[in-house]
């Protein structure tokens, strides 16, 4: 059975349609991945979930539970990080933690928490007096009090630097180990591609696309992009003519002593490529072969740019 | 009941915590109090109790000049520089430099008909040189009445009653006035917390975890006492041991007030929160509210000076009822079975009522 469970979910607010028709399964121990832009529908779909929104229409189980009739059950087997750190900054770190382990059945250890989320060095300091890293994994900290057996993050890295970001995805694949399912919402593509099982697009209400982010890539196309440099323009120009007429290669573009094409057979054409030069004493500078990425993905399916 | 634990204890730390609150629900009333009881209640003794130093003056004795003495020895606000008189030149040097407030001159002989009173000039108009013309007018009088040998027909007696008991001075009256407006106030002001935890999402995080929101307002609740008994005790304090208010406290009484007063304001303090959605808001409506009751209960000034078309509003304002319960129980010592304090009870629990009906009907939960 699938730890959660959505189907049909649909959520206006006013003549704004947030979420439409969205339906998906997150399996046990899995990291599932909720991407797209601001404004999506992220967080309200998640809110759903959490319990916190009442969806127009649609059907919300976790673990075989409704929010309807099973609020109190629910509640006890979720750990949620929202998208706005909220602690009572007068308390300290552990304070926070010993607090809100009170309001649950089970809990885990405040200490063990502090260490998972290494804020050991800091667990007499205040919340106000903590840095925007150090606030968002209390946060996370917070979500693991109860020992949750689903954990929802909301963007839990938007707004931090690359080494706070790093340390937060140290802290995701480490409760991934310890089994738990978890459910995260960001808008960093290399965020979702580095921690997901799955991943699912999101744009304008609707999902666009799921799957795992390499059979994402995968079905978009087999193109690759490929990279050269050359010492002078002139063999640029030239090499261009030759790579123009191999088979599988779509398009061609120069640029001073750069030379860059797409190709869908890319093993044959660098063969045929290589063959050439090492007969005709060309020198080749740089070669590189680019890999697509999840932005890829989402431009090619929603036609749009992706902004970070 | 370990959630309640829990919460009461993140709650009491966060309110005691926070600088704001020791500055405006604790030092902000205690600076108040010691303001309006310097400027109005009065700390110095020699503005009520009437005294002054005098010496009296003799030429030549005399049996007149003698009885007049010994009869001035009598009156209990005249305190002697000097047992027996001096000379007229001493008198006038000690009244000059201030040494003493007046000299009298006694009849320099049996048939002599004059007292003098010597009073720098300065005090002319004084309540110095008024009381001491009335004294001695009196002395002069009785001691005409023993020389002619008659018995005087008529007396006055002047006995000055407050409305309630005799004990009530203004120093009691503020003090008491300015225990209900700062409970009042820690009620109207506190529940900025109801926008503030909506605004920065604790709310919502809270509403995630298996607490109900009845168990947060109890809490609430719980810490909003506690911060009224600090108060109570504090500016009790101040006003026994600084400004020597006289106090006749009911307890019970006292504890029931206390405990609807906080309530009910706290409950208006809930209702401004569900009209405003910032902080900012928030806080031009407190002080509105807080500004209008502070003159129209009967805080600072007795409401039968106000203005008549006045007193219909302080008669519907909380506060005034807040303020009398509060005199009532501290300082007439009045018991639970006076029905006054019922009505006041009465009226603020319509108050808490009606306010927390609207705070909750429009109380927005979520951002």
């Amino acid at each position: 059975m699938p730890v959660v469970e959505v189907q049909d979910l649909r959520k206006t607010f006013g003549p704004v349609v947030a979420v439409d028709s969205i339906s998906f399964d997150v399996a046990s121990g899995e990291i599932f991945t909720i991407i797209g832009p601001n404004g999506a529908g992220k967080t309200t779909t998640l809110e759903m979930i959490e319990g916190i929104q009442r969806p127009d229409r649609g059907v919300i189980r976790i673990n075989g539970m409704e929010w309807r009739k099973d609020a109190a059950q629910i509640k006890q087997i979720i750990g949620v990080q929202p998208q706005t750190s909220a602690l009572f900054d007068m308390l300290t770190v552990y304070e926070n933690l010993d607090v809100f382990a009170g309001f649950y059945d089970r809990s885990r250890s405040v200490d063990e928490i502090i260490e998972l989320i290494n804020l050991t060095e800091h667990r007499n300091k205040k919340v106000k007096a903590l840095s925007g890293g150090q606030k968002q994994r209390l946060a996370i900290g917070l979500a693991l009090v109860n020992d949750p057996e689903l954990l929802f993050l909301d963007e839990p890295t938007t707004g931090l630097d690359p080494q706070a970001r790093r340390n937060i995805w140290d802290i995701v694949l480490k409760l991934k180990e310890m089994g738990k399912t978890t459910i995260l919402t960001t808008h960093y593509m290399e965020e979702a591609e580095k921690l997901s099982d799955r991943v699912c697009i999101v744009d304008q209400g609707k999902i666009i696309a799921l799957d795992t982010s390499q059979n994402l890539i995968q079905q978009l196309t087999k193109e690759r992009a490929v990279h050269l440099s050359f010492a002078e323009a002139v063999e640029a120009n030239r090499m261009a003519e030759v790579v123009n007429q191999f088979s599988g290669v779509s398009k061609v573009e120069v640029e001073a002593n750069q030379l860059r094409f797409w190709t869908t057979v890319p093993e044959e054409t660098l063969y045929h490529l290589f063959k050439y030069t090492t007969e005709n004493h060309v020198a080749v500078d740089q070669i590189g072969i680019k890999d697509l990425s999840l932005e890829d993905v989402f431009i090619a399916y929603t036609g749009k740019e992706w902004r970070d | 009941m370990k959630k309640f634990r829990k919460l009461f204890e993140a709650e009491f730390k966060s309110t005691f915590r926070e600088p704001a609150v020791w500055g405006w629900s604790i030092a902000f009333p205690v600076f108040l109090t010691v303001i309006f009881m310097i400027i109005f209640g009065g700390t110095d003794e020699g503005e009520s109790n009437f005294e002054a130093k005098v010496v009296t003056v003799l030429e030549s004795p005399n049996d007149l000049a003698e009885n007049v003495q010994t009869t001035l020895k009598y009156i209990p606000v005249l305190q002697w520089k000097e047992d027996s008189p001096v000379t007229l030149e001493q008198a006038e040097k000690w009244v000059k430099d201030k040494t003493i407030d007046a000299a009298i001159v006694l009849p320099s002989s049996d048939s002599a008909k004059e007292i003098e009173l010597i009073i720098n000039k300065e005090k002319e108009n004084s309540t110095l040189s008024q009381a001491m013309n009335g004294i001695l007018n009196s002395v002069i009088q009785q001691i005409n009445y023993q020389i002619a040998h008659v018995e005087p027909q008529l007396s006055l007696r002047a006995t000055y009653i407050s409305s309630g008991s005799d004990k009530l001075e203004y120093t009691d009256f503020l003090l008491t006035g300015m225990i209900a407006l700062s409970i009042a106030q820690a009620g109207l002001f506190g529940m900025v917390g109801m926008v503030e935890m909506r605004r920065n999402g604790l709310l919502k995080r809270l509403m995630l975890t298996p607490i109900s929101m009845k168990l947060l307002g109890v809490s609430n609740m719980l810490v909003r006492f506690i911060l009224g008994v600090v108060q109570v005790v504090l500016l009790t304090l101040i006003g026994v041991l600084l400004f020597k208010a006289s106090l006749d406290v009911n307890l019970l009484s006292f504890l029931i007030i206390f405990l609807i007063g906080t309530v009910s304001f706290s409950a208006f303090g809930f209702m401004i929160a569900s009209l405003s959605k910032a902080m900012d808001s928030y806080m031009g409506m407190a002080n509105i509210f807080s500004f209008i009751m502070m003159f129209l209960s009967g805080i600072f000034f007795e409401l039968s000076i106000m203005p008549d078309y006045i007193r219909p509003i302080s008669a519907i304002l909380p506060l005034t009822y807040f303020v009398n319960g509060i005199r009532d129980s501290m300082v007439y010592g009045l018991n639970v079975m006076n029905p006054q304090l019922w009505l006041n009870v009465g009226v603020l629990a319509a108050w808490g009522i009606v306010t927390f009906a609207i705070g909750s009907k429009f109380y927005k939960w979520k951002a």
